[in-house]
């Protein structure tokens, strides 16, 4: 009995472990975003795809 | 390297870029013609030409690894090169390394090219490859590593823009599942047999396959996106918050969500609940990138009708947005149990790969190549014709196969009155939909004349591009650096490593709680309930089986659904593909269900349909395999693949293992004397494979 219990694994509390696992995660996630320490990061972080044109451009010899 | 990383100048390696962006061109044209004539087979079986290497079952697994790999690879090596060295403002790492990574990938396409149509292939989704090239995948996949992460070592600026992150993500997480998806033992030069069996094939494959629709088609597009949205419309992310969200939810989620490929089959049940619950939560990332990029263009949007670049990249997110909104509906369970194994699959894959894989990298190569090449597009007007039948070639496809899956879908689930199927007969759900796939044929034709106009705009802007510039040296020295290399160099790298570390364990978590407990499983199978092992020449023709791809039109699990079983017989049993290396689950009814095909039908009926399907079935479009009946069964070989079996842990007793080409020659005698009995005009069949493919059909639910 307990064996063929075992072959099929059911255990639905499985789901639950990942679940809470990624709500603390989110909410770590969720203070690191909104600390106003981290604006200005964020704010340069942001333009650094557009920086390099600049310097591109003008540099053909 | 050929510049110091302290020298105030650099010269990026922009070769490198342009040649995978040749690749790309060029295999994305070999991937799409290859996709146009799969779906013209299936609308009309002829053009099978009754060639084996043109057969539907080996075009397509070469389709679908070319589209992915080959152009889908290309694209995103060229992308992450170029916008890699802008944001770490430095040239790439090694010049070797780029150019070993670019060449060993280009050889691994032409082996695809070569072995697939040839029937090696492991049968398994995207990974259908066989050993000795799975090896040289790792072996180019570490040097791309090395190459990157060797780029972001020697970098001038602190810190990693989001869209380094999922070239990141993409990197290590593509490592381990190309990985432990393969590991596989050789039988011989071209063949080996997955470690894992039945359903732990299934969940590993499953979790392979989701993940690189995730981590080859998904992240390292996004990193693109946000490097290139921003670029095209020359203004920043819309919101960088949002984007770090995005990445960290979506790393997290997507590892979990495999299992929705295996939904209402043996699967135990909490691994798929977890593949479903995890499924819907990706909406909500999804959902958030996909308005990051769309709202990065808020003020850009008065390009969108004049730029063909942005007008690509708007509707690629558009799509993204659309398939990752469809997908998590199709992974509720009672949505799924109409939609699996139909054609709307097909319809949610070509709506991510055709309109945001595909329209993402048009986009970044209409924007690349004159940059590249420092010259202007040579035609906006072909670029915007190139748009819009692309469009409406991914539209017509798109309608086409949600109409066709969703027609078969019904037709399977329709139960008269008297609780009988309304269509008992499965042939009559394929004839109601080829007109579907004609129609879908010439979606996809739009789709490669949209892409032939863009071969032909690139070339001519390439051959009008003023020659014999000289590389273009970058200034460095206004460069706002944290800190140079030297001093402080080795924070940063540890920086980017602890980064690494950190996606490395969000992948890996969800990967062991989802895998672990299933790779266990078949020890705990009480033994009444086992099955015996195949016999060898059973087993022999199962090899036939997966090298000839049946897999492609057929599945074999029987989902807990009142309309499967009334069709095909009781569910499938987990111990029923105890022994399948590799399993054949399948993930598409073409054709029926063979689960328990087993005694259904005479030996000679299953010869006659082989060899010829419309002598049995008149509007079949089954590809006819009539050379199965000439080519001789290696019986020598079947020694070393069983005592593989016997080692991988099948329970075959030494004297089988030893005697297993004789007893094969011997059960296939016998039943070529029965079918001669019948039909003394088949005296030459003796010893052939397709006796060896009926004595496996035959054996299916009879265990
Ligand atoms: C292009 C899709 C396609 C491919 C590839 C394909 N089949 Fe089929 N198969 C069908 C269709 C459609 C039917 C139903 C019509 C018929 O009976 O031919 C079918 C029917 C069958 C049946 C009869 C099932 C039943 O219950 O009536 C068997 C057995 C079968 N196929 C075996 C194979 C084998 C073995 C291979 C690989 C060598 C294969 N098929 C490849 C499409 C395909």
């Amino acid at each position: 009995m307990k064996q063929s219990a075992l072959s099929y694994f059911q255990y639905p509390e499985m789901v639950l472990v990942p679940l809470i696992l990624f709500f603390v995660f989110f909410m770590l996630l969720l203070f690191f975003i909104t600390r106003p320490k981290n604006r200005e990061l964020f704010k340069k972080m942001e333009k650094m795809p557009l920086e390099e044109e600049e310097t591109n451009n003008e540099s053909i010899e | 390297m050929s510049m110091e990383n302290n020298q105030s100048r650099t010269v990026y390696d922009d070769d490198i870029v342009k040649k995978f962006i040749y690749a790309a061109l060029i295999w994305g044209a070999a991937a799409f013609a290859v996709g146009l004539l799969a779906a013209t087979q299936l609308a009309y079986w002829q053009a099978n030409f009754n060639l084996e290497w043109l057969t539907f079952s080996r075009i397509r697994p070469l389709h679908t690894n070319a589209a992915i790999f080959a152009f889908g690879g290309n694209a995103i090596f060229a992308g992450i090169y170029h916008s890699s060295q802008r944001l770490l403002k430095t040239r790439l790492y090694s010049d070797s390394l780029s150019s070993i990574h670019f060449w060993g990938w280009q050889l691994i396409i032409l082996a695809a090219l070569i072995t697939l149509p040839l029937g090696f292939s492991q049968s398994k989704e995207y990974a259908e490859l066989e050993w000795p090239i799975d090896i040289a995948i790792t072996v180019i996949w570490v040097i791309f590593a090395i190459n990157f992460f060797g780029t972001i070592a020697v970098r001038r600026v602190k810190h990693l823009y989001v869209a380094l992150w999922f070239y990141i993500a993409t990197i290590l997480t593509v490592a381990v599942l190309h990985v432990v998806n393969s590991i596989e033992i050789p039988v011989s030069y071209l063949q080996s047999y997955p470690v894992y069996a039945g359903v732990q094939d299934a969940l590993v494959q499953w979790w392979y396959g989701h993940n690189a629709v995730a981590f080859f088609l998904t992240t390292p597009f996004l990193g693109l996106m946000y490097y290139y949205i921003p670029k095209a419309a020359n203004r920043p992310i819309y919101s960088y918050r949002l984007s770090i969200v995005h990445f960290w939810s979506l790393v997290f989620i997507y590892i979990w969500a495999g299992p929705h490929h295996l939904l209402n089959s043996a699967l135990p049940d909490w691994a798929q609940t977890l593949g479903m619950v995890f499924s819907i939560m990706l909406w909500a990332p999804s959902w958030g990138g996909m308005i990051n990029g769309l709202l990065t263009l808020r003020g850009a949007w008065h390009k969108v009708r004049t730029d063909p670049i942005i007008k690509f990249l708007a509707v690629a997110v558009t799509f993204y947005g659309m398939s990752t909104f469809e997908g998590p509906l199709l992974s509720i369970k009672s949505v799924n149990s109409l939609a699996h194994y139909t054609d709307w699959i097909i319809g949610h894959v070509h709506g991510g790969t055709l309109g945001w894989n595909g329209f993402l990298t048009f986009g970044m190569i209409y924007y690349l190549v004159p940059k590249l090449w420092n010259t202007k597009l040579y035609s906006q007007r072909l670029a915007n014709n190139h748009f819009w039948i692309g469009f409406f070639g991914i539209l017509i496809y798109y309608i086409s196969m949600w109409a066709s899956g969703i027609t078969q879908g019904l037709m399977w689930q329709s139960i008269d009155a008297n609780g009988q199927l309304a269509y008992p007969d499965f042939v009559e759900t394929v004839i109601k939909i080829v007109p579907l796939y004609y129609a879908r044929a010439i979606g996809g034709s739009l789709f490669l004349i949209g892409f032939i106009l863009m071969l032909i705009n690139m070339w001519k802007t390439i051959s009008l591009a003023p020659k014999g510039q000289d590389e273009q040296q970058v200034d460095m020295s206004n460069i706002t650096m944290d800190e140079v290399a030297g001093t402080g160099h080795r924070k940063l790298e540890s920086l980017g490593a602890v980064f690494t570390v950190l996606v490395f364990i969000a992948i890996l978590v969800g990967s062991i709680i989802e895998i672990v407990p299933t790779l266990a499983i078949h020890k705990y199978l009480p033994d009444a309930n086992k099955v015996r092992p195949y016999t060898p020449l059973e087993q022999a023709g199962r090899d036939i089986y997966v090298k000839e791809g049946c897999y492609t039109c057929h599945s074999q699990m029987i989902r807990k659904l009142d309309f499967d079983v009334i069709r095909y017989g009781e569910a499938s049993k987990l111990e029923e593909s105890m022994y399948d290396r590799p399993f054949q689950w399948g993930s598409k009814r073409t054709g029926p269900d063979l689960a328990r095909v087993g005694g259904k039908y005479p030996d000679m009926w299953h010869y006659r349909h082989m060899i010829d399907p419309r002598e049995i079935t008149p509007k079949s479009i089954m590809p006819a395999y009539p050379w199965l009946d000439n080519k001789k069964l290696d019986y020598q070989i079947l020694r070393r693949k069983l005592s593989v079996m016997k080692r991988l842990g099948v329970p075959y007793d030494d004297e089988t293992v030893a005697n297993a080409d004789i007893i094969a020659e011997k059960e296939s005698l016998e039943l070529f004397n029965a079918l001669l009995e019948q039909d003394p005009s088949l005296e030459n069949i003796k010893d052939t494979q397709i006796i060896a493919l009926i004595s496996y059909l035959q054996s299916l639910g009879k265990k």
